[in-house]
């Protein structure tokens, strides 16, 4: 017989006849192909299984029929009109279709429009280099500027999802969403640029828009389709976040304070060890017990921001050190300083790679790097400064964007990166990084 | 006798002469299996917990309708996983393939992105978890329902009211895609 998927699925769930049942146990006992096609089938099935869905509060489940039933209810009760009332919507009847779709039209547009704003002020620039830079430079091939269009094109998408599904935010005024922040003037947005993540988040304008998904926000939206007050009282919100807020918040807000967050190990162990789960974040290797609660979920993000940020500025810093040649020691440098731009041409072989000693507190790793000598010290050191750059920075956004995908805080924090680099990377900087892009794929070549 | 003893098709021969506590009775029973249901299918907890209320909202609507000889799970179902279909082709979801792909190839490819971070087995279960994701909604539906829901090929026809042999060729096709694309991720990894 011939090699057939369909049977081989077939089998798998023991819905094959007989006589084709034979053929094919016949046929896998010599074609090796199909033996692992089907060894290969039942692997994923037992893959899939472990995929883990989002566990829901007592209080969710407890809640859903009401919510159900409620909802009938308003349902029913918009059903059941008035008979005059029935008698002059049947008069208008085909005018009211039209009008319907007349308004359904109308609608559509100014929804688009309104998107179309949102989309202007809420488009995601991705934090390394800018699409023009890099292709003034023409040193970056055009699948990665491509690639950064894409995921624009994606996130306005999304914007665009944002704006049309959760019509509650659209009907706030501009002022009140949190990325209004991004329209201000440029020295308001530096000011907010520097304000904590967490602190911003608790800002009043961003409030509302910022609660996670939580019982009392499924209890509020459904209040908003309603336009009654049935579910979601002061009352009932309080008694959730009671329930929200456990007591090991303490015990995980050390956790993470204890963690030595002065280097780039620490950063990665602070992203490994923690996961956001079911809204809250996990402290991966502890008990389930040890859920932490949203204000230390945003003191968690704030860190991470903030972490990142610091990294990525003492590798620029230390990057533009050993462009004009000096390497200082830790104790000398001044962290607070921004980078100065570079003035001299790169002064390759006069890196001195030696006398660690005084070197081994800021950056161990690349120190050793460049005591092992042989390379270009610039360029071995660059190279890790890409590495880090995309590590931090990159593995900062993929840990904020895989978990917290669509929401605010997400935004917010990609906001901040986004105008720390906007800033922080001088027009001088950035060219350098990227002659140093282009001499290192040349090196790889 | 008490509402949660009673079988199926008793509450909902309650149910359609009225009784509410009848109906409440069938979601509570059935409302975890409906929310992971479209959960699944949606991996949205917003959306899963919108389509969820709306399957027992059209439940409850259509129940005059119902044949009692029927599995009531089959009727549920049903609209749950019709209300998922529709609400895959209106999102689209092939255009949101998030930016966060983007930089964990770009991690990957650099060698950066570090295997501790998530291990082999980790990687599979989102790689795979991304792979039913992207199945078209009709092939997804038929996964969802034997890998999560465990029924049967004759069930999920019955449930999707497709013949068997549509079940059949759509889960082979499901699973070599789904096999082709762990492989291929397995292969990559050791190179």
């Amino acid at each position: 017989m011939k090699c057939n998927v369909e049977w081989l699925s077939a089998y798998l769930d023991g819905l094959l006849s007989d006589d084709k049942r034979a053929k094919l146990e016949e046929h896998l006992k010599t074609c090796e192909a199909c033996a692992a096609k089907l060894e290969e089938f039942a692997r994923v099935e037992a893959v899939a299984k472990k995929i883990s869905a989002p566990q829901l509060s007592e209080a969710y489940w407890e809640n859903f029929a009401s919510r159900v039933q409620n909802k009938l209810a308003i349902r029913e009760r918009q059903k059941t009109s008035p008979a005059w009332l029935e008698a002059l919507e049947s008069f208008f009847r085909p005018t009211t279709g039209k009008l319907a779709i007349a308004g359904s039209v109308a609608v559509i547009i100014l929804l688009t429009f309104v998107s179309l704003d949102q989309w202007k002020k809420e488009t995601f620039r991705p934090p390394v280099f800018e699409p023009e830079t890099l292709a003034q430079e023409g040193k970056v091939d055009s699948v990665q500027v491509q690639a950064k269009d894409e995921s624009e094109f994606q996130t306005a998408e999304k914007n665009k999802e944002i704006g049309l599904v959760e019509d509650k935010r659209l009907d706030q005024p501009a002022r009140e969403r949190p990325t209004a922040i991004l329209s201000k003037k440029p020295a308001e947005n530096a000011a907010a640029a520097s304000v904590p993540l967490g602190r911003a988040l608790a800002t009043p304008e961003g409030q509302k828009s910022n609660e996670e998904p939580s019982l009392a926000a499924y209890a509020e939206r459904d209040e908003a389709i309603r336009g009654d007050t049935v579910l979601g009282t002061a009352g009932k919100k309080a008694e959730i976040r009671k329930e929200v807020a456990t007591s090991q918040v303490k015990v995980a807000a050390e956790e993470i304070e204890k963690s030595p967050s002065q280097n780039a190990n620490s950063l990665l162990k602070l992203q490994q060890g923690v996961t956001i789960k079911d809204d809250r974040i996990q402290i991966r290797g502890r008990e389930n017990g040890d859920m932490v609660d949203k204000d230390t979920q945003n003191s968690i993000i704030e860190k991470l921001t903030s972490e990142a940020i610091k990294l990525h500025k003492i590798y620029v810093e230390e990057l533009l050190r050993l462009q004009r040649g000096v390497i200082v020691s830790g104790a000398d440098r001044p962290s607070t300083t921004s980078p100065k731009p570079a003035t001299k041409e790169r002064v390759s072989a006069s890196a001195p790679p030696s006398s660690s000693s005084d070197t081994t507190n800021v950056i161990p790793g690349i120190r050793e790097l460049i005591s092992k000598g042989g390379e270009d010290p610039v360029l071995v050191f660059a190279k890790s400064c890409e590495e880090t750059l995309y590590i931090f920075i990159g593995g900062h956004y993929l840990f904020l964007n895989r978990h917290l995908p669509n929401s605010d805080e997400a935004k917010m924090a990609n906001t901040r990166l986004d105008e720390f680099l906007k800033k922080e990377l001088s027009d001088s900087t950035r060219q350098r990084l990227l002659q140093i892009q282009a001499e290192l794929k040349k090196l790889k070549k | 006798m008490r509402m949660e003893n009673a079988t199926d098709s008793e509450l909902i021969a309650k149910a359609k002469a009225g009784n509410e506590n009848a109906f409440r009775q069938l979601v509570v029973r059935y409302q975890k299996k409906i929310f992971y249901l479209a959960y699944r299918m949606t991996k949205d907890k917003d959306a899963a917990d919108d389509l969820a209320q709306e399957t027992f909202i059209r439940t409850y609507q259509a129940l005059g309708r119902f044949k009692e000889n029927y599995p009531f799970y089959t009727y549920v179902y049903r609209i749950c996983m019709n209300l998922s279909i529709n609400y895959h082709r209106r999102q689209k979801l092939t255009l949101y393939e998030s930016r966060t792909e983007n930089w964990e190839q770009m991690l990957e490819q650099q060698g950066i992105f570090p295997e501790s971070i998530s291990t082999a087995e980790e990687k599979n279960l989102t790689k795979l978890e991304g792979e039913i994701d992207r199945l078209s909604p009709d092939y997804k539906a038929v996964v969802v329902l034997k890998f999560y829901e465990n029924l049967s090929c004759e069930e999920i026809a019955r449930t999707l009211e497709i013949p068997l042999g549509t079940v059949l060729s759509r889960l082979a096709r499901a699973r070599q895609k789904l096999a082709q694309a762990l492989t291929k991720k397995e292969a990559a990894d050791e190179v």
